[in-house]
């Protein structure tokens, strides 16, 4: 059995670590209460935008820009992946590298190779220790200052990748927030921007459908707003990420907190229970030695 | 209701303006020129110009919202504005705005110096442009400012 003053010990430990862990709780609590704001306010923007492009792509297949087109001689894809730089944020992380992983096998059972554009450090670890894929680039530990900015440059080169025809798609894998215990692993492809669908179905020329006059030229403008609507997509991945990630932070924090006073709790007893004992052990000594005494 | 009244959204990627708003009438200035839709406009999509964007709510008021930049979607039911950015009447920092006009005149005066000895390298190049744009911004901004201290 631990003697007392290990015991002691031990609880002064677990103490220390509740402490950090509530600390670190309430950091994460606070961060989350921005971004989610934020996540939330740009949510309602990214959708009204998503819904104009896929509007006006479907109606103006004619006006063939390359970023609609998808080039099917390609045998590759890129997986742009989210995950954070710090740990100690439940299974966030892991949820995010399975998907990504099990992503990476379905297209292999269709013959395409992926190729990795991993943000935050933990993917980065991960893929590149183990060498599943081929990361063709990555950014680490700047998850936290990643701002519109960096979407659109993050975008650009992303085009650009695409435009070379290297890949026959561009799918991103992020944690989408749906509540403060509900984060899902989404998939959403990135480019070829819009269905496929002009193939099967009657061409629609501008004029017939439903007249949507566009000024200036309809090419034009979409030049302008696709790339736009991508950096968008890129950065509404990324809030979602970073809130994700902020919430299961604070969930995971709060778990600790639990089970450091389940064992403090428990500690306790054994430091009480100990404690008597060795009273009554002491007690015992003195009563025999008395009783010895006595004759 | 009658059919002569549409929804107006004005949103921006840190702000839900307005959103579903009932109005009658909005106004904007598109790279095109300025325009008017009313309710039953056929669909129609611009990008807009740094400056004003007015609309008459159902009581017949006449307001104002500031956008510099953006994308202006008109649907016989409904206008949706993708904004860069947009701000009430209120909202509007006069000194922020006259911060980033000076500063963006000095960038420009300095590049058409640079210019003017044959200097200018594709970077600065890039950076007058930038600094155009800002500039356009921000007069678009104290423009509004002025013109609805005019109108009150």
């Amino acid at each position: 059995m631990a003697s007392l003053k290990d015991i002691k010990r031990h609880i002064v430990a677990v103490k220390q670590t509740q402490k950090l862990t509530k600390a670190m709780n309430m950091v994460a609590a606070a961060k989350l209460r921005s971004t989610q704001n934020r996540t939330e306010r740009f949510r309602f923007y990214a959708q009204e935008h998503y819904r104009l492009i896929t509007e006006i792509g479907r109606r103006a297949t004619e006006v063939g820009t390359p970023l609609l087109a998808d080039c099917p001689e390609a045998k590759k894809v890129l997986i742009m992946t989210f995950t954070s730089d710090r740990g100690l944020c439940g299974s966030y992380n892991t949820n995010v590298i399975s998907k990504t992983l099990s992503q990476i096998r379905s297209f292999r059972d269709q013959g395409l190779a992926s190729d990795l554009y991993v943000v935050g450090r933990k993917g980065y670890d991960y893929f590149n220790r183990y060498r599943l894929a081929n990361i063709v680039e990555s950014i680490v530990g700047e998850t936290g200052v990643f701002d519109y900015d960096k979407a659109r440059e993050v975008t650009n080169k992303l085009i650009e990748y695409y435009r070379d025809g290297q890949y026959q798609e561009i799918i991103l894998c992020y944690t989408a927030f749906k509540s403060l215990t509900r984060h899902v692993v989404t998939v959403e492809r990135f480019l070829p921007l819009v269905e496929d669908t002009h193939h099967h179905h009657e061409m629609v020329s501008f004029e017939e459908s439903q007249n949507y006059t566009i000024e200036p030229k309809p090419r034009e403008l979409l030049n302008r707003l696709i790339p736009r609507s991508l950096s968008i997509m890129v950065y509404r991945a990324l809030l979602e990420s970073v809130t994700s990630e902020n919430a299961a932070r604070m969930q995971a924090m709060d778990n600790a907190s639990k089970s450091c006073k389940d064992i403090i709790t428990n500690l306790t007893m054994a430091f009480n229970k100990a404690r008597q004992a060795a009273v009554t052990n002491e007690l015992l000594d003195i009563v025999n030695g008395a009783e010895a005494l006595r004759g | 209701m009658s059919d002569k009244q549409f929804k107006l959204t004005v949103v921006s990627p840190d702000k839900n303006l307005l959103v579903d708003i009932p109005v009658s009438a909005v106004g904007a200035r598109g790279t095109e020129g300025d325009f008017t839709a009313m309710p039953g406009h056929i669909p129609f999509l611009t990008d807009l110009k740094p400056g004003e964007l007015w609309y008459r709510t159902n009581e017949g008021a006449h307001k104002m919202v500031s956008v510099s930049g953006g994308f202006i979607e008109v649907l016989p039911q409904k206008v949706t504005v993708l904004a860069d950015s947009c701000e009430l009447p209120g909202e509007i920092d006069e000194e922020r705005a006259n911060r980033a006009k000076q500063r963006a005149e000095i960038k420009i005066k300095r590049a058409h110096e640079l210019a003017a000895k044959g200097l200018l390298t594709t970077s600065d190049e890039a950076e007058l442009r930038r600094a155009e744009i800002k500039l356009n911004r921000a007069m678009a901004r104290l423009k509004f400012i002025d013109k609805y201290r005019s109108r009150r």
